[in-house]
């Protein structure tokens, strides 16, 4: 190695003097001539006859020197350098093809580095925390049904915490009372969202608090203490570091400060938390309330492996303690995996169609190259008659498709850059980490290496070409005859039809993507989306004892109700269509099923409690009964409204109108209830997941917990011109309330479908980019051909045949190139729709009247790109065709 | 004189050897004085353009075998002397070796005593 750099060193050296070494050697030269001349004068030679004499002798000076000069350069190098001047010069002539090529790399190489930069942050990096591989995220299961994995309760995670001796930490996260606090400094009131965690917490995550201490366990009855933000601290507190051990007041209660967190530190779940305050576990003592997220960290010398086995061996003694529990096992999954499930799916999909797409690129870019490289067969024969070598000329072409390349590379990462913000936009909502995403030195590393490839990918085509065309018969056949080429035209064909069909491909994979997105948009959630307002309002606990509660919820609805262009209001503890939220267990008391249970454990159940008028407002229909109204206060009997679903279940062969009522007994807040009213049915999830529901009047539950209800306004003004209005309202009742996340009713459920739009957007764009090209790249193969066969047309012309005969020749020539691509893009769509999976909605990947649409797309924009060669083909003049020929 | 059919084509490398062992057996030379020398040792049976003595002094010069400086000549001319570095010599010496030995093995072919 020393040796090695030590010789490329003193290499160097001549190269830096060999201007010097080549006038010290012509002197040198010059003297020993002489000296030889002379030697040959004193034996009585001529002086002219010495000189030839002494010349023959030493031999030609000035081929040596050049031998000399050669020794003393970095031949590769030297020549390379060379070769790209020469590039260069070539590319400058035919800036139009350049342009052209460029681009079409700068497409693909940008899209593909912004798409690997989000798979690389979303999917590869590892998490922000220290030794991220020993964080586990714990699911509670049923045994018997292990496919449903769900929170924890807080009676088993404490039982873990207790007996599992495989990790140096577990913390609990009550992402269910996740809410917010109100904050008021500076004259103004923000809210925070803020994450009841256990003890624990920061010290599993390893993100002990910058000053100040985490929580501790008896901190976990529900102390007022809370861990700032380090946002939060700088932003409202001005980076006081005397913070610590103040009492600061939130939504009218005192808190006190026990530290604040790192700076950077993010929850993994719950982005922009601005505060943690300790969750009440010692409270929390119902078994079968699954209402935590619960994280641990592997011991540094324990498996994966041996935890889930310690886990498993507790089973049975939670199963002792909590018999009652069906889920009664306790799994550990790894954080990160757990993290980017959900976005693994749409993320493969993205990358697989851009790295389609940039195969299209490079094959569009290959027959591009390959057609330039026709039209200069006769340059590098001439080349190559002169005495280049063969890898000589390789290189200059590789050099030359390399160029290209980094010209491409350099636009591609000047799209990715745009096209980064672009998908962070598009995959807020649908991709966790988003925000980390970036160019960073690797993901320019992964263009540079994509560049690479690329140039010598389609660099390649034309150096079999050309550097292996014979010179003779190069030169003999001239660049233009199609005999020296058929080979050629056979390979472009070839390229094009590969082109149409990861086309094909493409585009059938977006067709499944929109057939899904249609589908899905046309789900009936059994709600009303359009106008429709929401948002949260939260009310201090410490000013807001139940029965005001109660009368800011009525008051604020019956207010909201009155503003121009509203006609119903109302508040409900979780929107439907967003996910499952108390799924309490309900007794029935009366009817055939009397003294059953409608067990949540084989039905999907939900609990809701309404406000105002809920039900007017989101668009449920009343099937029979009636909804709550004034008559249902704190004094009267509790009532329930039910819906059709629950109805029919819990009491079979009942018509709805004997529904009314029936009595049902739900055991969290012991609530016996009267059914009043039969409502329709709301979907659980976008997906339009089926669903039944006990809805429970705000007004006669408000004593169980301080409701965080969402509220609702509907009416006929779109929703950003009721905000103003809303904000008024709200600040009449109480100037110190927070109008929270005020969202349209179509952005809320929209964010269910963020995955399927992420991938729909994205992978519609490349197919939309990859049939332009394949279109171009018919039409470039179909145009030169018909330039090249323009004598043959024009004699057949010249013998009798007519404008509709030729064009049929351009056709069958066309219907090759088409039926063979798009024969294998269906192939290769029955295997990217096994990719497509989790993303299809109510219609199969292979499902035959997308494929066949795909399909017939792709024939019509091939008959326009054949159209316009054909048309020229007919037109060919017989005489200058044949002159020219 | 020998005629042109009787001369030796020089093989690769030996014009290399020769210069280092007349560099190491004479001291410093000049380009023609080498020519002149290798001239006289190989009685003209050696068929050599001069001017690849030139080729032979750069080769050695990068591989760091000999070195160069500006002098005068015996007729007061300047002129560049090559002289032989110990890593030369070193060089020198595996060379002659290597010579020896196939000098000997072409000998041992060809059914003659050796030397």
């Amino acid at each position: 190695m020393w040796m090695r750099l030590r010789a490329a060193l003193s290499r160097l050296l001549f190269v830096l003097q060999r201007q010097r070494f080549d006038d010290e050697t012509r002197a040198e030269m010059a003297s020993h001539i002489a000296l030889l001349t002379e030697r040959y004068e004193r034996r009585g030679l001529s002086r002219d006859a010495a000189y030839v004499a002494a010349r023959r002798q030493f031999g030609n000076p000035s081929a040596i020197r050049q031998d000399l000069y050669e020794m003393n350069s970095l031949r590769l190098i030297e020549q390379s350098l060379q070769d790209l001047k020469y590039a260069a010069r070539q590319l400058r002539a035919s800036a139009g093809f350049a342009a052209v090529v460029v681009a079409t790399l700068g497409l693909g190489i940008g899209g593909t580095t912004a798409v690997f930069s989000v798979v690389r942050a979303v999917l590869l990096e590892p998490l922000p925390y220290d030794e991220p591989a020993q964080l586990v995220r714990f699911y509670q299961q049923d045994p018997a049904r292990p496919e449903f994995r769900g929170v924890v309760a807080g009676t088993h995670f404490s039982f873990v915490r207790e007996h599992a001796a495989s990790f140096s930490g577990v913390a609990a996260l009550a992402h269910y009372s996740e809410t917010g606090l109100d904050l008021a400094a500076g004259g103004s009131v923000h809210r925070l969202r803020v994450l009841p965690v256990s003890a624990g917490y920061f010290e599993t995550l390893r993100a002990r608090p910058a000053i100040g201490r985490g929580f501790d366990r008896t901190d976990e009855s529900g102390t007022r203490r809370v861990v700032l933000g380090d946002a939060t601290w700088r932003t409202h507190f001005g980076s006081d570091p005397s913070i610590v051990g103040r009492t600061i007041r939130l939504s009218a209660q005192s808190y006190e400060v026990t530290g604040v967190a790192p700076p950077g530190f993010e929850d993994p779940f719950a982005p922009d938390v601005a505060a943690w305050i300790p969750y009440d576990l010692a409270g929390d003592v119902f078994d079968q309330n699954y209402a935590l997220t619960a994280v641990g960290r592997l011991r540094p010398t324990v498996s994966l492996a041996q935890a889930q086995a310690e886990l498993a061996s507790l089973a049975l003694r939670m199963r002792e303690q909590w018999p009652n529990s069906r889920q009664s096992e306790i799994v550990a999954l790894p954080l990160h995996g757990e993290l980017v499930a959900r976005a693994r799916g749409p993320l493969r999909l993205v990358f697989a169609s851009v790295a389609l797409v940039l195969l299209v690129v490079c094959v569009n870019v290959a027959n591009l190259a390959l057609v330039r490289a026709t039209g200069r067969v006769h340059e590098f024969a001439v080349r190559a008659a002169l005495g280049s070598s063969s890898s000589r000329l390789a290189r200059q072409l590789l050099i030359e498709s390399l160029l290209l390349a980094a010209l491409g590379g350099v636009a591609g990462l000047w799209l990715a850059s745009g096209g980064v913000r672009l998908l962070q936009r598009l995959g807020r909502d649908a991709l966790p980490r988003v925000d980390e995403v970036g160019l960073d030195a690797g993901v320019v590393l992964f263009a540079v290496a994509v560049t690479a490839a690329t140039g010598i990918a389609f660099g390649l085509a034309p150096v079999f070409r050309l550097a292996r065309t014979p010179p003779v018969e190069a030169l003999r056949l001239q660049s233009r005859s199609a005999t020296g080429t058929r080979g050629l035209a056979r390979l472009r064909g070839s390229l094009a039809a590969a082109q149409i069909a990861l086309a094909v491909t493409l585009v059938a994979g977006a067709g499944v993507l929109v057939a899904s997105f249609d589908r899905l948009q046309k789900v009936d959630l059994g709600v009303r989306l359009d106008r429709v307002l929401t948002f949260e309002v939260h009310l201090p606990a410490a000013r807001y004892e139940p029965a005001r509660r109660v009368s800011f919820q009525e008051t604020l609805a019956r207010r909201l109700e009155r503003l121009p262009g509203v006609s119903a209001a109302g508040g409900i503890s979780r929107l439907p269509a967003t996910g499952s939220y108390h799924p309490w267990n309900t007794r029935i008391l009366t009817g055939p099923l009397a003294n059953t249970s409608v067990d949540r454990q084989h039905f999907v159940l939900q609990q809701r409690v309404v406000s105002g008028r809920a039900f007017a407002a989101l668009g449920i229909p009343l099937l029979a009964g009636r909804t709550f109204d004034d008559r249902d206060g704190v004094t009267a009997p509790g009532r329930a409204v039910v819906s059709a679903n629950l109805a029919r279940t819990a009491f079979p062969g009942l018509p709805l109108d004997a529904i009314p009522g029936q009595r049902i007994f739900v055991p969290v807040g012991e609530r016996r209830l009267d059914i009043i009213g039969v409502v329709g049915d709301v979907a659980l999830s976008v997906y339009g997941t089926p669903t039944m529901t006990v809805y429970h009047a705000h007004s006669q539950f408000a004593e169980n917990r301080n409701w965080a209800l969402t509220q609702i306004v509907a009416g006929d003004r779109i929703p950003e011109q009721v905000l103003a209005d809303v904000r008024q309202e709200v600040a009449r009742l109480d100037p110190e309330l927070v109008v929270y996340r005020p969202l349209p009713m179509t952005e809320i459920v929209g964010r269910g479908t963020s995955r399927e739009r992420f991938a729909l957007v994205l992978m519609g764009t490349f197919a939309i980019i990859a049939l332009a090209l394949a279109a171009l790249g018919l039409y470039g193969v179909l145009a030169y051909s018909v330039r090249q066969r323009s004598p043959e047309f024009g004699i057949r012309i010249a013998l009798g045949a007519d404008a509709a005969q030729v064009r049929s020749l351009v056709f069958r020539q066309a219907s090759l190139v088409v039926l063979a691509g798009v024969g294998a893009g269906l192939a290769g769509a029955l295997i990217l729709g096994r990719w497509l999976g989790a993303l299809a909605f109510g219609i199969a990947p292979a499902d035959p009247r997308i494929l066949s649409a795909s399909a017939i797309l792709l024939v019509c924009v091939a008959f326009i790109a054949t159209w316009l060669p054909a048309r020229r083909a007919a037109s060919v003049e017989p005489r200058t065709a044949i002159q020219d020929g | 004189m020998a005629t042109g059919r009787d001369r030796l084509e020089l093989l690769q490398g030996t014009l290399d050897f020769m210069v280092l062992q007349t560099l190491d057996s004479m001291g410093p030379q000049h380009g023609y004085g080498l020519a002149r020398r290798i001239e006289q040792v190989s009685e003209d049976i050696l068929r050599l353009n001069e001017g690849t003595v030139y080729a032979a002094l750069m080769r050695l010069q990068h591989r760091r075998w000999i070195a160069s400086s500006w002098g005068a000549s015996e007729n007061n001319r300047k002129a560049k002397f090559y002289a032989i570095t110990p890593a030369g010599r070193r060089q020198l010496a595996r060379e002659a070796e290597t010579w020896d030995r196939l000098a000997g093995l072409i000998a041992k072919l060809r059914g003659a005593e050796p030397r």
